[in-house]
């Protein structure tokens, strides 16, 4: 059954890609393979497969065939809007994107990826290797939540999921999504949060269970000059302010990313580090004990001080 | 009004009639492919892809004579095809589809930008032509990754079996060290650990050891390396013990403790104490993690465990007197 389905399916995309004028249902009946029964079961089997076909990608143009007969419309697909057209690609271009599908080996969109990598080899476009550096991407994305936001951030959806609060709570939230994006090895959403009327940023390692795409496409508009990067950068990751620190020599490497040098004795190096996010700055700074010392700004340093008090004492 | 999500693969006929469109097009330009190959790239059985070429061999142009029907031969194991220019073309590529080369793409924008600049300007462009017609583009971008030029030399030492020398952050003891390592093979993140590692013999410490990805910042080729005895003594590796049973109370910041010390959220929302058990190799990143909360986690026991936090934490405020 699966098989003659199949095979009606692979005849009928022929049939409308081949013809050079729209083609009548009567017409489709007629003369494609596997359409028989009482006219109302054909009218429905077609029915399923144009649905079957739109959700392949393939799009079949429907036009009034004769202007003076409108209720008999007409069918085709264009080979323009069926067909893969990235213009000439070079041989290194399809080893650079052999690379970016190969990324995604056993992630989210892997199954995608491969899909994409068969069609693109199909263009019999030898791929050079030898043009590139020895290159191995990855991206880490390890999140179920990917898939179906991936879906409904492109389909302006609105969304229910389960995300864990700071207090280890699962509270459920409905989010119109307009876009997702990686920073530090972090994926994030963000989104409006419809019970909080507000913008809100989520992790997707903090979601739990299952996304659930709850309105048809096109429930929301997303701001045409939305970009996810550049949001996330001005909101989570600009530098707020600037510390000046003591940093034992050798030692806060992951600190020393970020930072400049201004002076060193045979102990310390004195640097400036800025930072986004004041308390995870101070936790970075706790973890490294007696190895980092703030000078200023001078209520980080309090903070730093009255923290380090707070762990005596409990510890006493 | 709530839709389940339509998973495409959901429907066998349809996923059956995607993968045939997908063949003939691969077939035109693989003529004379071996059966099993072809099974090999499209992932699924021999016996799978004979039935769907024997399929495909009664599809064609409506007629469906000789004439019009595609011409499959692969009685001998090798696979061609004539008649098929109508499909011969292969399909656009599908909104995932592009996603996925895109933000393969942009992960690697970053380790190329430093390597050879015409190169990251040829992705650059790539993304381009295929975001052409796709909004999503701007709504889903991959940052900064792990180095895709560090893993690539590290994939050609897995594979030529050549030992490779690293630059590696140890985070748990906040240390850089050189070591020479024969890596064997990548961890992907999961749900439980987020983070990618590799898996290697290491040289310095003569024994197997797993290294987070992300945290190793340089490659040295191998030719350059010294014989591991020269170097024994330049960094000392705690001897692999069991593992400390570290009990913790927690004030506050919950899932900040779940998270970092990868326990289970259930174990710790069951219980009325507040009270957690945090297993580590290694005290001293158990007790640096414990202080960076700040007192609002408290280490209970073990008591030499507790102490030694108690004093680091003295010695940290003596920076400040």
């Amino acid at each position: 059954m699966a098989s003659r389905k199949s095979e009606r399916l692979i005849n009928l995309t022929i049939a409308l890609l081949a013809t050079r004028r729209y083609l009548t249902k009567s017409e489709i009946f007629r003369s494609i393979e596997g359409y028989d029964g009482e006219p109302s079961s054909m009218e429905r089997m077609f029915e399923r497969d144009k649905d079957d076909l739109r959700n392949l990608g393939i799009v079949i143009d429907v036009r009034g065939v004769d202007p003076g007969f409108e209720d008999e419309p007409g069918y085709r697909i264009h080979p323009e809007s069926y067909s893969l057209n990235l213009g000439g690609l070079t041989g290194t271009e399809i080893a650079l994107l052999s690379l970016a599908a190969e990324a995604w080996r056993g992630a989210a969109l892997g199954e995608s990826a491969h899909s994409a990598l068969i069609k693109l080899r199909s263009l019999g476009i030898a791929s050079d290797f030898d043009a590139l550096p020895n290159l191995s991407p990855r991206v880490q994305v390890s999140s179920n939540a990917f898939v179906p936001l991936a879906r409904a951030i492109g389909d302006c959806s609105t969304v229910n999921f389960k995300y864990r609060s700071a207090e280890l709570n699962d509270e459920k939230r409905g989010l119109n999504p307009y876009g997702m994006g990686s920073r530090k090895g972090n994926w994030y959403l963000i989104g409006e949060d419809l019970d909080r009327k507000a913008l809100r940023t989520f992790r997707l390692d903090r979601i739990v269970g299952e996304v659930e795409i709850v309105s048809k496409p096109g429930a929301f508009a997303t701001a045409p000059d939305f970009q996810v990067l550049t949001f996330l950068d001005s909101n989570l990751f600009e530098p707020r302010d600037v510390a000046q620190l003591r940093i034992r020599r050798g030692r806060g490497h992951a600190l020393r990313v970020e930072a400049r040098t201004l002076s060193s004795d045979d102990q310390f190096d004195l640097c400036e580090v800025s930072y986004s996010d004041e308390d995870g700055f101070i936790d970075s700074i706790l973890w490294h004990g007696d190895d980092i010392v703030v000078l200023t700004p001078i209520g980080l340093r309090e903070k730093v001080v009255s923290r380090l008090h707070s762990l005596v004492e409990t510890h006493g | 009004m709530t839709r389940k999500i339509i998973k495409r693969d959901a429907n066998p006929a349809l996923e059956r009639a995607s993968r045939l469109l997908d063949l003939v097009p691969f077939l035109a330009t693989h003529q004379g492919i071996a059966i099993e190959d072809l099974a090999k790239e499209f992932s699924i059985s021999t016996s799978e892809i004979a039935n769907d070429l024997t399929t495909l061999w009664m599809c064609g142009l409506p007629g469906y004579t000789a004439l019009e029907l595609m011409d499959l031969s692969f009685e001998s194991g090798f696979v061609t095809i004539s008649n098929a220019e109508t499909l011969a073309r292969p399909r656009a590529l599908d909104r995932n589809e592009v996603l996925s080369l895109i933000l393969g793409l942009e992960t690697m924008l970053e380790s190329t930008s430093s390597l050879k600049n015409s190169l990251s300007e040829q992705i650059g462009l790539l993304i381009e032509k295929l975001s052409r017609s796709l909004d999503i583009v701007r709504l889903i971008q991959a940052g900064t990754a792990s180095s895709s030029t560090i893993r690539g030399e590290i994939e050609v030492s897995i594979r030529s079996r050549i030992p490779i020398e690293i630059e590696y952050h140890s985070a748990t003891r906040d240390e850089i060290s050189n070591r020479v390592i024969h890596p064997l093979e990548f961890i992907s993140p999961s749900d439980s650990n987020p983070h990618e590692y590799l898996y290697a013999f290491c040289e310095l410490s003569r024994g197997y050891r797993t290294f987070r990805v992300d945290r190793i910042l340089k490659t040295i080729t191998a030719q350059n390396v010294q014989p591991y005895s020269d170097r024994e003594d330049t960094i000392s590796e705690p001897a692999a013990n069991r593992a400390n049973r570290i009990v913790v109370e927690i004030a506050s910041r919950e899932r900040d403790v779940v998270e970092r010390f990868n326990l289970s959220p259930t174990s710790l929302r069951d219980n009325s104490t507040k009270e957690a058990v945090v297993e580590s190799f290694t005290p001293d990143w158990a007790i640096r993690e414990i202080m960076s909360f700040g007192g609002e986690v408290a280490l209970k026991s073990p008591q030499d465990l507790r102490e030694s936090l108690r004093q680091r934490s003295l010695r940290a405020l003596g920076g400040y007197i």
